[in-house]
């Protein structure tokens, strides 16, 4: 399986109960409570993966190791 | 077979290298001397008009035509078939492939081949991202574009390996030979490839840290069209493995 089959995969089991709820395919009483949370729930979950990107990135270039001396070695060299 | 006893070949590509040749050299024979292993270094120079192929001629005569390997090509036909070529007439069990352009300091191979052994593993990969492995040189966007594309990288493709561009790697002989053969990509995707292919296929796969020293000074390797090519590359990878 290729990685794109993965995430389609992926897609597919996040987005099926999900378009149950927004075609209203799928009745029950606690589904038509929590309609407006359940709507939001994948750009939810897309708002978190881009909030979790961006902190490990920017801790990543913050903490990118700077080898001065490796440099300073090769001058030598 | 004893693998105290395993010969280690250097793949070289060169193109304009004519200052650095001799220096890289001198340092791979250093530290393989001192790491008491067999070697042999194959220059393989794609027409430079520099005068590198002649600066590695001398090279032969200084350190012997069992040292030093050449195996030219006529103009500059890129790195996979300069692979492939190369390990035509390759003696070791193991295969080294590295820039020339001291980039790639040779004092962490021993460090490599030591994983290797004690791991058994079939290929070694130098990484900037972790560990002590870092970078000289850098300005911000470029670690920023850096670190941003190997995120993604890793967020689609998980490739096994924490630096996936790299081209500091030790590989076992016929790995790399099976590895080159089904990839297609070009330049450092064609490393990216090698890498994510080889996790596919279940190889074990080492990382060593390593210092990356920007030795080209005033150009821009990060501009637009490299990184629509980086782009390209991963989507490629990401439909096909």
């Amino acid at each position: 399986m290729t990685m794109l089959m993965r995430w389609l995969f992926l897609a597919a089991v996040i987005l099926g109960p999900w378009m149950a709820v927004l075609t209203n395919r799928y009745q029950s009483p606690w589904v038509d409570q929590n309609r407006h949370t359940l709507l939001l729930y994948p750009f939810a979950l897309i708002a978190a993966f881009g909030v979790y990107s961006v902190c490990v990135i920017a801790w990543r270039v913050y903490s990118f190791n700077d080898c001065q001396e490796a440099a300073d070695e090769l001058q030598k060299a | 077979m004893g693998e105290d006893d395993a010969m280690y070949t250097v793949l070289l590509p060169t193109y304009n290298e004519r200052e650095n040749l001799p220096i890289i050299v001198w340092l791979l024979v250093k530290y393989f001397t001192d790491a008491k292993v067999e070697f042999e270094i194959i220059v393989i120079d794609d027409g430079s008009p520099d005068g590198t192929l002649e600066a590695a001629e001398q090279l032969q005569r200084i350190y012997g035509e069992e040292r030093i390997v050449l195996r030219p090509r006529a103009k500059k036909l890129g790195l996979g078939t300069a692979y492939i070529h190369g390990l035509k007439h390759a003696r070791g069990q193991f295969i080294i492939i590295m820039d020339a352009d001291l980039s790639h300091h040779p004092k962490f191979i021993p460090r490599m081949i030591a994983l290797q052994q004690k791991d058994n593993l079939d290929i070694v990969t130098g990484t900037r991202y972790s560990g002590d492995g870092g970078v000289s040189g850098w300005d911000l966007r470029r670690k920023l574009i850096s670190r941003g594309a190997n995120y993604l990288t890793q967020v689609l493709l998980q490739p096994g390996a924490s630096d996936v561009t790299g081209s500091f790697r030790l590989y076992r002989r016929d790995v790399l030979r099976r590895l080159v053969d089904s990839c297609v990509s070009k330049g450092y995707v064609f490393q990216m490839e090698m890498i994510v292919r080889a996790t596919r296929l279940g190889y074990r796969i080492g990382e060593v840290p390593i210092s990356f020293v920007d030795r080209v000074y005033g150009e821009s390797k990060l501009g637009g069209s490299e990184i629509v090519n980086f782009t390209k590359g991963l989507l490629y990878l990401f439909a096909t493995t």
